[in-house]
């Protein structure tokens, strides 16, 4: 609850958001078209799918602008980069992206080890959703 | 004969850890040596995602540094866990590679009957 209200309330740290995207939203126009292109495709994916606050997403942005800066100044192409499955490249980036604490997966499984017991000789298979 | 990105990706973090443990390294460099062991399908995004997730994993010590090519450049080591996780890594490897080959080899002795 008190994350909740320190993420969509605390002005100071909105002001500081909104500034880190004018930021960044620069950063994007400078890239070569190409990039550009690919980088707005990206980032409408990540929008539509990943959960939670806005935050860690500036930070996912950030890495993924700086990696596609440093292709761009190395005069590589974009595709260099992701690889020509960019639907592949940003499936990993949404793996990465799951900030949210109460995963879905973590707390099914918790919620069935609770209930019928976590498995053989109470062996946690810490594998499964990690 | 070059398995796919699906088979590799497991994998592929192994060699990640190998590779930064043999010193301080960044991505491009890495990404150009897992390509010239014959991966050629391997892209610096790859190498980006896994990076990623070994600093979220508290696997590796990172440090920026200015670059004259762009934005500033993150170098990567391994620190104590990451050296840890390297050693798992290549202990399920060789029982990985051990079950494997044993299966192989069990269904050549049954062919003849």
């Amino acid at each position: 609850m008190k994350q909740f209200f320190e993420d969509y309330f605390n002005v100071k740290k909105i002001v500081h958001a909104k500034r880190e995207y004018r930021r960044q939203m620069a950063r994007v126009e400078a890239l070569p078209p190409e990039y550009q292109y690919v980088f707005r495709k990206i980032q409408g994916q990540l929008w539509q799918f990943a959960a939670g606050p806005g935050y860690d997403m500036m930070q996912a942005h950030q890495e993924l602008l700086d990696l596609f800066e440093e292709g761009a100044a190395a005069g590589r192409g974009v595709l260099e980069i992701t690889g020509r499955d960019v639907a592949a490249f940003v499936e990993e980036l949404l793996r990465q992206l799951r900030t949210w604490p109460e995963d879905w997966r973590r707390k099914l499984n918790r919620d069935i080890w609770r209930h019928v017991g976590d498995g053989k000789n109470g062996e946690r298979n810490f594998e499964a959703g990690n | 004969m070059e398995p796919s990105t699906e088979m590799l990706k497991g994998i592929l973090e192994g060699c990640v850890l190998e590779l930064i443990g043999r010193g301080e390294t960044y991505g491009y460099a890495i990404t150009r040596q897992i390509q010239d062991l014959g991966f050629s399908s391997v892209v610096e995004g790859t190498v980006y995602t896994i990076l990623v997730r070994l600093e979220k994993n508290h696997l590796v010590d990172v440090e920026k540094r200015p670059s004259a090519l762009g934005p500033p450049r993150k170098f990567y080591v391994l620190n104590q866990a990451g050296r840890e996780e390297l050693r798992r890594f290549w202990a399920k490897w060789e029982f990985l590679a051990e079950r494997i080959t044993n299966l192989r080899e069990g269904s050549e002795h049954e062919a003849i009957f």
